[in-house]
């Protein structure tokens, strides 16, 4: 891995201050993405990977607030910067594209004007890092006609003045994407891209999305609950548990061989289509985040789990080439012979 | 049922409706009672007599006298059984022809709906007043002809809401099982369809009184309402026009009643509102 | 697209307008006394043969659908009946009240946009703050006041007491003023007078804001909520995180989305407002179409108030058809039934 990463967040938390209590959405994240590196994200709802996604671009609104943590693209602290300069960034350095294409794009606008927005404010930057300002409103649409393209609109002239409820489920979402990579950002931020899509046209997005990316050494953070595409399309995987990253690795690696109890877990609910097997799901429940369990977030529900689980919350421990596991039982070398299960 | 008073309680704004309602309720039934003066007939010689803080004024006519020599506060309180009558009969009159109608346009659809719905739309294209004047040229002004008047413009909001929920109602779960079960009409209208679609008439009903206690108000002052010398504070605040450079209570005093009446439903309906339908936005 | 739309909305409407001239035929034929009668009012001295020649004359004696098809036909060309009270055709009474109350509506109806929709948008945009907090209370205090009371109180303050702005009337006893099309602002503007211009602002400023009241509370809060509304949605949140500044969303992104309910609201708000111009006209002494619907019923003039009703009534089917359109044209996604 590079030693200047693109992205590097540290110690990241955001709370979520409510009239029912504090809940601690993001609690203490380290993330770490290189330049035209994939990463996914996992975790089940409730796991804060959406709020990590929005926490990177500061797009937490109160009642949320990010309370601590430094998150450094490119060697600057976004948390330090102003809001004008991070409306900068947006869009432009660092997109995002959120889940359900429909909600996403502007009922009232067309299509076309929504994805030229971007392109109008921050220009496209090109490979090596410089900007070509396209801030004339013919040079953005061309630009936009251009993504529109890029991302197999058919009749892109046409649908460039439709408005969204007249595009087909995926093809809304492809014009999502085309929006969010229209200034061609280092980072791309994706959460659940493709949850709200039939199986046929995730795959569709997904090579898309890989295709677009590698041709321009796009980062890609990609949040989703789907191991599937993760295993699919990120080099890099880290799972998500109330708040926490409780694993962390090459994708490979990391499913094939899972250490952490929920990771392994999660991997046991996956029906798979290759052979018999049983699903096992995880007993117990997602924990409320308003009231989390004392120690370890997930020992209530661990099948590996010892007294002092209960107690402290387990630190970080590097188990491997490039894998982190947050576990009592990897702690200070302890091995209850915990790597994979039948 | 319970949650339903819990919810309404926290909604501070419509507790204090609510109580500010009672007080007025009450002192609207009992105080004429109480309160001995009488609104119709007045003594000339209190005529335009102060209010209490003003040189002249006494506490035996705290709020003054009018005109004719008849005391303030009474004929308000008078009043104030005009407006609140008007208010709930209207409101339950309209709600009540409104809600049926709606239920059977929504219900049954077809020519039913097709009639029902093109009669609130004729009749939504006049607005009040002008409906008012032009019903008040035929019938004469009066008591009963304004309640009259008022709710036959008065059930079509209650009966485009019904409607709308009916129809929305009809393709519930526990309507089709009903309906399967072997449910005839009556019953699916009456124990499946209202029970949903009332919380939201018991909403716009409270919200109702207030408009009606507004019109009524309008159309005395502009004579076409209850007629002298029964008080109301539409028609007082009309009488009061001559007056308006030195005794200007005369008019201040009835439109202040209203207002507060109003303001005071609404506050109340307010409170309806948050709990009936746990809100989704402040 | 648009114009399909109005074609089917066109199509509705017929319907409608034969119920509305069907209602306002029952008001006339319901009235109580008989109509000849009444104009011919104290006059004496006419003989059964001249009256029931007259009841020929207006076909008064032929069966009631009849009557009813000539009403309607009559009323299409514009013929509206007589005057009782000054033998007048209802028509050439009723048109030379048109642009006063025009004009009062439509100032009204200004005075209280102007005022709703910023106060709307911002209150929403910044919750829980001073002025949001002021806009509610004011928004409850707008829908609770009785119209007519608004009225009496400015003018007591403003006309009594401070002498700052006039009562009645629509411009100053004196000010040297030819009236071209009846609408004195346009007037005023187009002859250049521009101390008639200022007088008839003086006079609409307290009949507008008496009348404009309750509908700037109603539209603040359907601004408001609608706003708060969009402000949630995805498309908002993705807008942001593209980069816009928060003003470019509210007006680019948010506003066409929150105005959307607006239309719908403010058309209803034009017919409560053709309704309380009735009102603030008897109020303020303005000789517009409202006062003289309440000077004709107090003189049992009935040709002349079916004649406003009608009016009132046409009109509003037609303000709602332009506002059904506005509502096609600002949301995209609507389909014609």
């Amino acid at each position: 891995m590079s030693s200047h990463p693109l992205l590097r967040v540290r110690d990241l938390t955001t709370y979520f201050f409510t009239d029912l209590g504090v809940l601690k959405a993001v609690d203490g994240v380290d993330l770490q993405i290189g330049r035209g590196e994939t990463v996914g994200l996992a975790g089940e709802s409730g796991s804060g990977k959406s709020v990590l996604g929005r926490s990177i671009l500061r797009l937490i609104q109160p009642p949320g607030r990010i309370v601590g943590g430094e998150v450094l693209f490119e060697g600057e602290d976004l948390l330090a910067k102003t809001e004008g300069e991070m409306q900068n960034i947006r869009g432009g350095a660092i997109a995002m594209a959120f889940q359900d294409p429909l909600t996403t794009l502007n009922p009232v606008l067309s299509v076309g004007p929504q994805i030229a927005e971007a392109v109008r404010l921050h220009g496209v930057r090109a490979d090596d890092g410089t900007t070509i300002p396209s801030t004339s409103r013919w040079a953005a649409r061309q630009r936009a006609l251009e993504m529109m393209r890029s991302v197999r609109i058919p009749e892109a002239v046409q649908r460039y003045r439709q408005y969204p409820h007249e595009f087909s489920g995926g093809m809304r979402q492809r014009a999502v994407l085309a929006t969010a990579l229209a200034c061609n950002p280092s980072l791309l931020i994706a959460d659940e891209p493709t949850t709200a899509l039939d199986v046929t046209v995730q795959a569709v997005i997904l090579e898309l999305l890989r295709e677009v990316t590698c041709t321009h050494n796009t980062s890609v953070l990609l949040i989703t609950h789907d191991l599937g595409v993760i295993d699919h399309f990120c080099q890099q995987v880290a799972v998500m548990y109330a708040g926490r990253i409780v694993e962390w690795g090459p994708t490979r690696s990391v499913l094939s061989e899972p250490m952490h109890p929920y990771t392994e877990g999660l991997l046991n609910c996956l029906p798979r289509l290759d052979y018999e097997s049983v699903i096992r799901p995880i007993p117990g429940e997602v924990p409320d985040p308003l009231n989390l369990p004392e120690g370890c977030a997930f020992h209530v529900r661990c099948p590996h789990t010892m007294p002092v689980c209960a107690k402290t919350e387990p630190r970080v421990a590097e188990v491997g080439e490039g894998r982190w596991v947050r576990c009592h039982v990897y702690e200070k070398g302890i091995s209850a012979g915990g790597s994979g299960s039948g | 049922m319970k949650t339903f008073w819990r919810r309404f309680r926290k909604s501070r704004v419509g507790v204090v409706g609510g109580v500010m309602l009672i007080l007025m309720i009450v002192s609207a039934i009992v105080t004429p009672v109480l309160w001995p003066h009488d609104p119709v007939t007045g003594d000339l010689r209190l005529r335009l007599r102060p209010p209490v803080w003003k040189d002249g004024g006494d506490w035996s006519h705290p709020l003054g006298c009018d005109q004719q020599g008849r005391d303030v506060l009474s004929r308000l309180l008078h009043g104030a059984r005009v407006s609140l009558l008007v208010g709930l009969v209207v409101v339950v009159a309209s709600a009540a022809v409104g809600t049926l109608l709606g239920l059977l346009a929504g219900y049954f659809g077809g020519w039913i709906d097709a009639v029902i719905s093109r009669t609130v739309d004729i009749l939504l294209a006049f607005p009040f007043m002008i409906f008012a004047i032009g019903l008040m040229a035929v019938l004469q002004p009066g008591l009963l002809n304004i309640i009259l008047t008022l709710t036959l413009k008065g059930w079509v909001p209650f009966c485009r809401l019904v409607r709308g929920d009916a129809l929305a109602a009809k393709g519930r779960e526990h309507v089709e099982a009903a309906r399967a079960l072997g449910a005839g009409h009556r019953h699916q209208l009456f124990r499946e369809i209202l029970p949903i679609v009332l919380p939201s008439v018991i909403v716009l009903g409270t919200l109702t009184v207030a408009t009606v206690i507004l019109l009524e108000a309008s159309l005395s002052f502009l004579g076409l309402g209850v007629q002298p010398p029964t008080p109301t504070w539409g028609g007082m605040v009309s009488e009061g026009r001559e007056y308006l450079i030195e005794e200007w209570w005369l008019s201040t005093f009835p439109g202040l009643a209203i207002l507060l009446t109003v303001l005071s439903v609404n506050l109340f309906g307010q409170g309806m509102r948050d709990a009936l339908d746990p809100h989704l936005q402040e | 697209m648009l114009l399909r739309v109005l074609v089917v909305r066109i199509l509705h409407l017929i319907p409608v307008l034969l119920g509305v001239s069907l209602i306002v035929f029952s008001f006339i034929h319901l009235t109580p006394g008989d109509p000849i009668e009444m104009m011919m009012g104290e006059a004496g001295g006419v003989t059964e043969e001249e009256i029931d020649a007259l009841r020929h004359q207006f076909g008064l004696d032929r069966p009631l659908p009849f009557q009813y098809v000539r009403f309607v036909v009559n009323a299409a060309r514009g013929d509206l009946g007589i005057s009782i009270t000054d033998q007048r055709p209802v028509a050439e009474v009723i048109r030379e009240r048109i642009p006063a109350t025009v004009e009062l509506t439509f100032c009204s109806l200004l005075i209280a946009l102007i005022v709703a929709i910023p106060i709307g948008i911002i209150s929403a945009w910044r919750q829980h703050s001073a002025l949001d907090t002021g806009a509610t209370v004011g928004t409850l205090l707008g829908v609770s006041l009785p119209g007519f009371w608004l009225g009496i109180v400015l003018i007591m303050i403003f006309s009594m007491r401070l002498e700052w702005l006039p009562v009645t009337a629509r411009v100053d006893y004196g000010v040297g003023f030819s009236s071209i099309t009846g609408f004195y602002l346009i007037d005023s503007i187009v002859t250049g007078n521009s101390a008639a211009l200022a007088s008839a602002l003086r006079h609409l400023v307290l009949p507008s804001m008496a009348l404009g009241a309750a509908t700037a509370a109603i539209t603040t809060r359907i601004m408001r909520s609608s706003m708060l509304g969009v402000i949630r949605q995805d498309y908002i949140l993705f807008a942001r995180a593209k980069g816009l500044s928060e003003t470019a969303i509210a007006l680019r992104h948010a506003l066409k989305n929150a105005l959307i309910p607006v239309v719908s609201v403010v058309g209803l708000q034009i017919g409560v407002l053709l309704g309380g111009n009735m009102i603030i006209e008897t109020v303020f002494g303005w000789p517009g179409l409202g006062r003289l619907a309440v000077d004709a019923i107090y003189a049992r003039n009935y040709p002349v108030v079916q004649g406003v009703v009608l009016l009132y009534a046409v009109t509003y089917v037609f303000v709602n058809l332009v506002t059904d359109l506005l509502y096609a044209v600002l949301n995209p996604r609507i389909e014609l039934r």
